[in-house]
């Protein structure tokens, strides 16, 4: 009595070719005795040996080239946030004298601005940042600079003008103090 | 051949480069997108609920810190030795907690993507504590040792008797009405709103505006760039105002028996107002008639008030910002 079920063709045993195939797997991997047939078939509806070869290096390619599009994209739009950076931060050295450029208060300040635009525009640090708290800071600093061209505007009117003088020296260590306590807030959030 | 069965182990390798390239890329493109202020597409799978309530033990004075970053907090001052958090978390959100009787952390971590964080935090009424929250609202009631509470652009809201509350917020708005002998509070452009009895205060802002209506003023130093100050009340016999602005109008309102030195300076800027006697025979000063104009500076030094009555100095430097005084009406007097 056979062992298959009415409709199953009788089972002749692996080809030569599947044996081999075969006999080289671990004996815990044989497959089940009764599955021959099911295999010979899988075999027989396979395309030819080249082709799953062919079909891996087409699907290697399209992931390389998603890859690539990925990277791309994400360089594009590094490029763009660093230009949309440059836009926003002038060089905070531009309009200054070769006195100022030589002041320890003033390279101070210059470091904290940049370290404050390098810090807002740092996406791993800067991630949890709220916006409305970095406009805020970016519409401080542009309100500061506007009280410091009024100042150096009265002294370029008057060099002797004194309180001109410190408001610009105070001006500037209240940006400086501003900055870097903005950045330490927004970094203990 | 029978690999060939078996499409994983072809496409293992690749699926799991293919899977990390897109995830780094994902990361870095929502990182950049949130950064320039647009809405991230992808979100985090947290279920917003209500959070069981959790609690801890802790020492009458233990110091504990609390962190929220979005929605609302309230921090409240109880009579027990323990500390207790319950509330309602966004999508995006988790809670954490932890620590020793004498020190804790807690609160909300992540970001919010869908639904509001509210969150009730009682503490014991003598502890020291530190509130850090990105875009939360924080209120702070009942506490009666140090608070500390600093928010990147949400609102706080502190009222009680403390001894010492220090509060910031980048762009959003303080309001901070107690009884306490030290006050320290700082805005960018947010509003500054300050009243109680404060012994001593130092209130700083760029743009924001800054008002100040206390009971009595101690010492009070106050720093604006170009936010308008506007202080009314009297002020102690030992205590002071220094205000300094440069864009910034200052208005300054003091009972009428109130005595002061007044030293002001406004460069660019006038000096106005009338001070009205009630008592002591004092007459009504007109301060743009007393004040003294050299070249683009105006400036006024007087000492008004009952003759014999102390006089805290009020000292004012402005650069383009006007200075005016009045007397306040007496209906209106702080503490009345």
């Amino acid at each position: 009595m056979s062992r298959h079920a009415p409709h199953t063709p009788h089972d002749n045993g692996p080809d030569p070719q599947l044996r081999a195939a075969l006999d080289a797997l671990p004996e815990e991997r044989t497959p089940p005795a009764d599955s021959w047939s099911h295999l010979q078939r899988t075999i027989a509806t396979m395309p030819p040996a080249g082709a799953p070869q062919v079909r891996t290096r087409r699907t290697r390619v399209r992931w390389a080239a998603q890859a690539a599009l990925a990277a791309s994209l994400v360089v594009t739009l590094s490029v763009l946030a660093n230009r949309s950076i440059r836009q926003a931060s002038p060089d905070p050295l531009a309009d200054l004298s070769d006195d100022e450029r030589r002041d320890p208060r003033v390279l101070a300040l210059v470091a904290q601005t940049r370290n404050w635009h390098a810090a807002a525009h740092d996406s791993a640090r800067s991630a949890r940042w709220p916006m409305a708290a970095r406009a805020a800071v970016d519409g401080a600093i542009e309100s500061t600079n506007r009280e410091l061209g009024s100042a150096r505007a009265a002294l370029a009117r008057d060099p002797s003008d004194v309180s001109a003088r410190e408001a610009i020296d105070t001006l500037r260590e209240r940006q400086r103090a501003l900055l870097q306590h903005a950045m330490a807030l927004l970094d203990d959030i | 051949m029978l690999k060939r069965l078996a499409p994983w182990v072809c496409i293992k390798r690749p699926m799991i480069l293919t899977a990390s390239v897109i995830c780094v890329t994902a990361s870095s493109v929502r990182a950049l997108v949130v950064t320039h202020g647009m809405t991230p597409a992808v979100t985090p799978a947290v279920t917003q609920g209500v959070t069981p309530r959790r609690g801890w033990r802790a020492s009458p004075t233990a110091a504990i810190k609390i962190h929220a970053p979005s929605g609302t907090l309230l921090v409240q001052g109880w009579g027990r030795d323990s500390v207790s958090i319950e509330g309602t978390l966004a999508s995006g959100e988790s809670f954490f907690g932890g620590g020793t009787v004498n020190g804790l952390k807690l609160g909300a971590e992540g970001t919010a993507t869908a639904g509001r964080t509210s969150l009730l935090v009682r503490v014991p009424a003598a502890a020291r504590v530190v509130v850090r929250s990105g875009a939360a609202d924080v209120r702070v009631i009942g506490l009666t040792s140090t608070i500390d509470v600093g928010s990147a652009a949400g609102d706080v809201d502190v009222s009680g008797d403390a001894d010492a509350v220090t509060a910031e917020s980048i762009s959003g708005d303080l309001h901070i009405h107690v009884n306490a002998s030290a006050v320290r509070a700082r805005t960018t452009r947010g509003r500054l709103d300050i009243a109680g009895r404060i012994l001593e205060a130092q209130l700083t802002s760029v743009s924001g505006a800054l008002v100040l209506s206390a009971q009595l003023i101690g010492t009070v130093r106050v720093e604006t760039i170009d936010g308008a100050v506007e202080i009314r009340g009297a002020i102690a016999r030992t205590g002071s105002i220094d205000v300094q602005t440069f864009g910034g109008t200052v208005d300054l309102a003091f009972p009428a028996e109130q005595g002061a030195a007044l030293d002001l300076r406004a460069t660019d800027a006038v000096i106005g107002g009338v001070l009205t006697g009630r008592r002591g025979g004092r007459e009504s000063l007109d301060l743009r008639a007393l004040a003294v104009k050299s070249g683009n500076t105006t400036s006024l030094s007087r000492v008004i008030g009952p003759s014999g009555a102390p006089a805290p100095s009020v000292t004012v430097r402005t650069m383009r910002g006007r200075i005016r005084l009045r007397t306040l009406p007496r209906e209106r007097q702080p503490g009345d």
